[in-house]
């Protein structure tokens, strides 16, 4: 009876696995372009690194031979991070988990479910592929099939790391304590090797040998490699059991309904008929992770003008630039945020196409300006006034550089994008990539001006004039086919 | 003076005719009742109306405006509860009033005044900072009423506006949408609850697979000895719960 009861769960989790996999590709189809999901632009990107890494395994298994396990330790760590990344990009399932809650299914049974789910996109085969591949120099080591079976351990407890983030990340109290734990390890870290002697780094170095990656390499060369499987184990079943419990954690909050919750667009008061679309806007924002990328540069700049002995201006503005990079997911993919529900209310406003993307472009200005202004204001303090006002120009240019190309792919290339999980725009390689160069364009150009003997305040104008015009350019062409383009958007983020 | 007039509206979706040569004509002040099952086309002529879907053919004029030549200024006269209720997610239902007052051209505090009221009358007052994808559907579809009727609209179209709602909302609903129609405002309303329906509206259409099948007052329909129920079931096909002999077996 027990059995026949556990072969029914089984064919309930097979039969939802299967229509998961049915719709998650399906939905290629349904909106009619490869494109969708972004996974063409990852495919390819996965695919490049893959073939970089390919080429460092081989420098791994010599290095192995010569007892150098720095190479195979930075190999597990990055597989690490890209199984972080795979689990946190964006919900891979077309149904999420909480939906299924009413269903006769045990919570290990969703978990495996969800856990499953990541693996269906074909940018998760390749990182399965490459996680794999740390065997080829494992097995020319002196404990093959030991070191072989600390990787798989290690990469099993990273896929668990992964899952353990992503659910935390949907908890509003783990969020923040985990944003605040980045923000205090990267400060500390700053402070120590600011404040740090070279040799005193021996300090941290002392810890190394603890990390899982210096266990692995230590189980295939064969110090005290059972001792390093059992610590892999142990570090396996550990996350295990909490990425199970912050499973649960995520449901528990998903279905806990919190009323009377503070009004944050309430205290974000803009003035003006589209003060509340650009107030929803920029708290979305505020949502992608890849906002946050944008603070860590921000971050970086203004710790090199206070560190630097003599900070220069051209450094300063490949920080102002470097800013653009990660925040142009949401300048390429405006309405990513959005529901289709959402763009039904944008329609019905009485508001035309070019005041509907003019809302969101004053929404990435108002993201862009707050990251960009401590750089600003650091630069006018180390550099002198007038690296402030060139910065200040430099981000206007790159702010409407950044627009006029997004405003064409955020009609052109939408995807749905979700809250707390990184994103891009949909778009293929080149249009994303060429998107990048032109929106980075006016601090290249910028940068030169100043070191040429082009220089002169009428050129910087004028530069500044040029990406202007292309920005209203693209606001004029663009708002007017966003009436045109809604049903499609409305069709992709649904 | 019709304040609803559509002139052989139309709209396909491929091979697949949603609605037809659709001919109303809806005087200012009167509550019109918009019927017919599932898929039939009712939402599909709502979207037409609201500029939420572009017609394939014909037009419509909203208070004298055309849908297709000054969409802007029907959809300033327009207030609408659309099927999906357009609302965003992690917004509040005070955060969704907040933003929509001043799109309409509302200063914040008479968007913040007469939102509080809306709320209240709604009995949504003391729910208001919830989130709207985390209230229930009923709250949910307040919270859309209340954006609809916010600017003082002087068209509402309201897509199943009782479906969800409590008793005493829905009779507060209700009594509004009488007091607006003797104030002037002319509304348009779908519903399957045809009891509702035939108590409130003044006059109404039946549309079956796209098509009008049906338009007349409820004057009419009364004076005939027959109910709007009667009429509907007239027009729509109904298949027997006996068939299903397996149920409850």
């Amino acid at each position: 009876m027990d059995r026949a009861i556990a072969q029914h769960h089984a064919d309930g989790m097979l039969t939802l696995l299967r229509f998961q996999w049915r719709a998650y590709w399906r939905r290629f189809a349904r909106g009619g372009k490869s494109t969708v999901g972004n996974q063409g632009l990852t495919l390819i990107i996965v695919g490049i690194v893959l073939f970089r890494y390919v080429l460092m395994l081989r420098h791994a298994t010599n290095d192995l031979a010569r007892g150098k396990t720095a190479l195979l330790e930075s190999l597990l760590a990055g597989i690490s991070f890209a199984w972080l990344f795979t689990t946190n990009s964006r919900e891979q399932s077309s149904v999420a988990t909480r939906q299924w809650l009413h269903l006769p299914l045990s919570l290990k049974e969703l978990f495996t479910i969800k856990a499953i789910s990541f693996l269906m996109p074909p940018s998760a085969w390749l990182v399965v592929a490459g996680s794999l591949a740390i065997s080829y120099p494992l097995a020319h080591t002196p404990h093959p099939v030991v070191g072989i079976v600390g990787a798989l351990l290690f990469v099993s407890m990273s896929v668990f790391v992964g899952l353990t983030v992503t659910h935390l990340l949907s908890i509003p109290f783990w969020r923040r304590l985990l944003g605040a734990s980045a923000v205090a390890l990267v400060g500390g870290s700053v402070v120590y090797l600011a404040n740090s002697e070279p040799g005193n780094l021996s300090d941290v170095s002392a810890f190394l040998p603890l990390t899982p990656m210096a266990l692995v390499a230590r189980a295939a060369l064969g110090q005290q490699s059972w001792a390093a499987i059992t610590l892999l184990v142990i570090s396996n079943v550990v996350s295990f059991g909490v990425a199970l419990w912050s499973f649960r954690k995520s449901l528990e909050s998903a279905r806990a309904s919190s009323f009377e919750k503070s009004s944050h667009l309430g205290r974000l008061h803009i003035s003006g008929r589209l003060g509340g679309l650009v107030a929803k806007d920029i708290r979305y924002s505020w949502r992608l992770l890849d906002a946050y990328l944008g603070l860590l540069a921000t971050a970086s700049g203004c710790f090199y003008l206070v560190i630097a002995p003599e900070p220069t201006l051209d450094i300063f503005l490949i920080f102002l630039t470097l800013l653009f990079v990660p925040l142009a997911p949401l300048a390429f993919n405006c309405f990513g945020l959005d529901t289709a529900a959402g763009l039904d209310r944008y329609a019905l406003c009485p508001l035309s196409g070019r005041t509907i993307v003019l809302s969101k472009n004053l929404a990435f200005l108002s993201v862009a300006g707050l990251q960009a202004l401590p750089l600003m204001l650091l630069a006018g303090w180390q550099l002198g006034a007038f690296a402030a006002v060139l910065g200040f120009v430099a981000f206007i240019s790159l702010a409407c550089a950044s627009l006029a190309w997004g405003n064409w792919m955020s009609l052109s290339h939408p995807m749905k994008m979700q809250f707390f999980r990184f994103s891009s725009s949909s778009a293929s390689i080149f249009d994303a990539l060429a998107g990048v160069v032109f929106a980075t364009s006016p601090g290249v150009l910028i940068i030169y001006l100043v070191n040429s003997r082009y220089y002169s305040p009428l050129n910087l104008a004028l530069a500044g004039l040029l990406f202007g015009s292309f920005y209203f350019f693209s606001l004029m062409r663009y708002g007017r086919r966003f009436d045109r383009k809604r049903e499609t958007i409305a069709h992709v983020l649904g | 003076m019709f304040e609803i007039e559509t002139q052989n509206l139309t709209k396909s979706f491929g091979r697949l005719v949603a609605a037809q040569n659709l001919n109303l004509q809806i005087p200012t002040g009167t509550i019109f009742g918009f019927l017919g099952p599932n898929g039939s086309g009712k939402s599909t002529t709502v979207k037409l109306l609201t500029g939420l879907l572009r017609p394939t053919a014909g037009d419509a004029l909203i208070g004298g405006a055309s849908i297709l030549s000054s969409p802007l200024e029907v959809k300033q006269k327009i207030g609408v509860l659309p099927e999906d209720l357009a609302l965003f997610d992690s917004l509040t239902i005070w955060e969704h009033l907040l933003m929509t007052g001043p799109v309409y051209g509302l200063s914040g505090q008479e968007t913040k005044q007469r939102g509080e009221q809306l709320l209240r009358y709604l009995d949504l007052w003391s729910s208001r900072n919830t989130y709207v994808d985390e209230a229930s559907t009923g709250m949910r579809k307040k919270c859309g009423l209340a954006m609809a009727l916010l600017h003082n609209p002087r068209v509402l179209f309201l897509d199943e506006p009782f479906e969800g709602i409590d008793p005493v909302a829905s009779r507060n609903i209700k009594d509004l949408l009488l007091i607006m129609a003797r104030k002037g405002v002319t509304v348009f309303l779908t519903s399957h609850i045809l009891e509702v329906v035939e108590r409130l509206v003044e006059s109404f259409a039946i549309i079956v697979a796209g098509e009008i099948v049906c338009s007349q007052t409820m004057k009419e329909t009364l004076s005939s000895g027959e109910t709007l129920e009667d009429l509907f079931f007239k027009h729509v096909v109904r298949y027997k719960a006996e068939d299903l002999e397996w149920i409850g077996q």
